[in-house]
């Protein structure tokens, strides 16, 4: 074959390539609703802690031996922290499951239709899933790489 | 053969993007295995309480996370591989591996949604039982 013509009637992937990627946007989906379902849950359990956080603490307190300058430390900047970690992790969460619902959604289009407006909509979702897992992924291993140094100093 | 095209050049762009970025991911997990191993060796040499005892963790999360970035490197190779060559064949198998990594991320999903439950339900009971 010595043109740039497609291999496959309308550029569209083989029938092969097309079932394995309806199987992957089957498990995008099922896990999109689980990372919405999580992100609710995180962000529903923690109102209900900061809602009674005066009762709950010093209970934890007594449980994991902690100190009254600590427990002072989490009533005050350590709510705002906490706050702020909570609403950045349910939001990238919930961000990954909507790129993975769309992804989802457009592959499920593309099966139907073969339209490859549809593809490219459902591998532009995939990418951004990718990219945004690779950040998150990159921000966990500075924590733990600062993790290491601390060990190390503190050894 | 060598000229033909799997898919238009919009496709083509979109999917190589998906192997870049998806290699990047795979490199980043591949860095963070080491480091966790790093620091549990760390942990154990500089005498941290429970360090020893998270090695088993370690070993599993460890496995999973091999085989998760294994099949997302597989991905981006074979997408790659079939965007230049223009076979359809290598590009299924690029999918079928995209698709190990998500049946994986899934299967763990419903071991932690499973786990998640068990503990509310404990919660529950203790809560009652007190």
């Amino acid at each position: 074959m010595e043109n740039n013509e497609s291999i496959l009637s309308n550029s569209s992937l083989d029938d092969m390539a097309a079932v394995q990627l309806e199987g992957t946007a089957k498990w995008a989906y099922f896990i999109s609703v689980v990372f919405f379902i999580l992100s609710g849950f995180a962000l529903l359990l923690s109102l209900l802690l900061f809602a009674n956080i005066e009762t709950i603490l010093p209970r934890l307190s007594q449980v994991f031996a902690i100190s009254q300058e600590v427990e002072d430390f989490i009533l005050n900047s350590g709510m705002i922290l906490a706050i702020f970690g909570i609403l950045l992790g349910t939001t990238l969460l919930f961000l990954n499951g909507f790129f993975l619902l769309k992804f989802r959604n457009h592959a499920r289009a593309y099966a139907l239709d073969q339209q490859e407006n549809h593809l490219n909509a459902g591998i532009d979702n995939l990418n951004r899933y990718l990219i945004l897992s690779t950040a998150v992924n990159g921000i966990s291993i500075v924590s733990t790489f600062v993790g290491i140094i601390f060990l190390f100093f503190k050894a | 053969m060598e000229n033909a095209t799997l898919v238009n050049e919009q496709s083509r762009e979109r999917l190589l993007k998906s192997a870049q970025w998806s290699r990047y991911l795979a490199i980043i997990s591949f860095v963070g295995l080491a480091l966790s191993v790093i620091q549990t060796v760390v942990g154990i040499v500089g005498g941290q309480d429970g360090a020893a005892s998270g090695i088993i963790g370690l070993v599993i999360s460890g496995v999973i996370t091999f085989i998760m970035a294994s099949n997302l490197m597989n991905y981006s190779k074979l997408t790659k591989l079939s965007m230049e060559t223009g076979d359809g064949a290598q590009l299924s198998q690029a999918f079928y591996h995209m698709k190990i990594y998500f049946t994986i991320m899934g299967v763990l999903c419903i071991i932690m949604i499973s786990l998640l439950v068990l503990g509310i339900l404990i919660a529950l009971l203790v809560g009652l039982l007190q």
